[in-house]
């Protein structure tokens, strides 16, 4: 997975400047950066959803977003929209991807329309894991969640990735950022301004992300 | 073949619908009201009969499409559901395809509804009453009226998929989907009406050309002539049918594929 001097702008706002980065394959890479840093447009050209101005992206086969809000049909039940998600993958892990993510039984044949945001939340990542992808990208995939789901989602990803998948992982949460990454890349301004290669996974680092973070996000850092 | 498993999925997401469900009530119940509305009339109660059928398969259209297929691609794309769909292998055209023919698929079992409950109630209705009741009513009229309907609707959901590609919201899209149905349904008789002996005698010839022109090259997704002409007896030869789905299928085509071009180079 990789960009070289990828460039966006939505008519006069650079939204991403001149961007390169190469995302080492089997390792989980964290993208941190105030709101409006461009991580998600940066997300999506990696997926293919928007169209760089300029610059090289690689693209890839096996890649799945689990996207920053739970979009799901609200008229299917989760059970119909796994198994759409699991038949166009070529699998038929429905029922284990729904005990996986602890959606309880008794709502997957329910319309989503009734369900909450944490539930939504989960039948998202049970589709965004469909078909055991090689690339994954996390676009704020604990929104929702409460802290026993956040906990077992996190362990559920660290799992994933022991299995060889490449993870993608944007959040504000830098605690969760440090727990799962193997690097955090800070963007502000359209940039990736630093790299930081977390070792131990502790709390220590994830002071330090935060100390970069708001050193970054000044308006002065730039200069 | 991606676009085959999100027809499939696109038709239980319809058939989930309420809004659905309710249209399928009202195709279920459109024969009380053809009965109901027919028997207030000492004759002619066979074509009152098919002009309510033809009436209610109009607007039960009309409802489907702008406010089931337009919220359905809308929600799709400015919700960003589409971000689901849009995951390798499916691409954005197998995206628009399946989208197509599974709003297609359930756009054909409500019309097959109302037609069966329709010749049903027709066949409990009208047959115990004598030729002079019935007014010429033959059964094949309703799946007449039907058939044609349906080629109208086909190329209206082309013209909804062209809008949607460059659209920037619900609103714009429903709001120029009426306007192509208020178009296809005033335009046509106007400049049909223009072209009349009485008014072309007095109408500069260059301009009588130029408003020949524009009535063959527009749309004429109006289906109103076709099925006063069923419900009044009138027979349609094959020619006229055959040109009748020649052009609601070209005009489908041409604006599905320009929204599919449109389609696969918007960011979403």
């Amino acid at each position: 997975m990789k960009v070289q001097s990828v460039c966006k702008s939505y008519k006069t706002n650079q939204v991403i400047d001149q961007l390169s980065l190469d995302f080492t394959d089997g390792e989980a890479h964290g993208l941190l950066g105030a709101n409006g840093a461009g991580k998600s447009t940066l997300i999506k050209i990696l997926m293919g959803l928007v169209f760089p101005d300029e610059g090289i992206v690689e693209s890839l086969e096996d890649i799945v977003l689990l996207p920053e809000s739970p979009y799901v049909p609200l008229n299917l039940t989760a059970y119909q929209m796994l198994k759409y998600a699991c038949s166009v993958q070529n699998t038929t892990q429905v029922e284990t991807l729904l005990k996986d993510v602890r959606l309880k039984e008794e709502s997957w044949h329910k319309p989503m329309r009734s369900y909450s945001k944490g539930m939504k939340q989960r039948i998202s990542i049970a589709l965004s894991l469909a078909g055991n992808p090689k690339y994954l990208i996390l676009d704020e995939p604990m929104s929702g969640l409460d802290a026993m789901g956040r906990a077992h989602m996190l362990k559920l990803f660290t799992k994933i990735k022991k299995q060889g998948t490449t993870i993608l992982m944007c959040s504000h949460a830098v605690t969760d950022l440090v727990r799962l990454c193997d690097t955090v890349h800070i963007m502000a301004k359209g940039k990736v301004t630093e790299s930081i290669v977390i070792k131990e996974h502790s709390m220590k680092e994830a002071e330090v992300l935060e100390n970069r973070l708001q050193f970054w996000s000044s308006e002065h850092a730039m200069d | 073949m991606q676009w085959i498993k999100l027809a499939h999925l696109t038709l239980f997401e319809l058939w989930q619908n309420r809004t659905f469900k309710t249209l399928l009530t009202v195709a279920l119940l459109t024969p009380l009201l053809a009965v109901g509305l027919s028997s207030l009339f000492l004759y002619d109660i066979g074509k009152v009969y098919v002009d309510v059928v033809a009436a209610m398969a109009q607007l039960l259209a009309v409802v489907f499409f702008i406010f089931l297929v337009v919220t359905l691609l809308s929600r799709d794309i400015f919700d960003r559901i589409v971000y689901v769909f849009l995951t390798p292998p499916m691409s954005r055209r197998d995206y628009y395809i399946g989208r197509f023919l599974g709003i297609v698929a359930v756009f054909v079992l409500l019309l097959l509804v109302l037609l069966l409950s329709s010749v049903l109630g027709a066949w409990l209705y009208l047959d115990g009453l004598s030729d002079m009741y019935q007014s010429g009513y033959k059964w094949n009229y309703l799946g007449q009226l039907v058939f044609f309907n349906f080629f109208q609707y086909i190329s209206i959901l082309g013209f909804i998929f062209f809008v949607v590609s460059w659209s920037s919201g619900n609103a714009e899209t429903m709001l120029f989907t009426l306007a192509m149905l208020i178009f296809s349904w005033i335009f046509p008789p106007v400049l049909a009406a223009l072209q009349s002996p009485d008014v072309m005698k007095d109408t500069p010839e260059f301009v009588v050309y130029f408003l020949q022109w524009i009535y063959d090259v527009i749309p004429h997704l109006r289906g109103a002539d076709i099925t006063l002409s069923i419900a009044h007896g009138g027979s349609i030869g094959y020619q006229d049918t055959f040109l009748y789905v020649a052009e609601h299928i070209l005009y489908s085509v041409i604006f599905f594929a320009l929204g599919l071009a449109v389609f696969k180079r918007r960011d979403l």
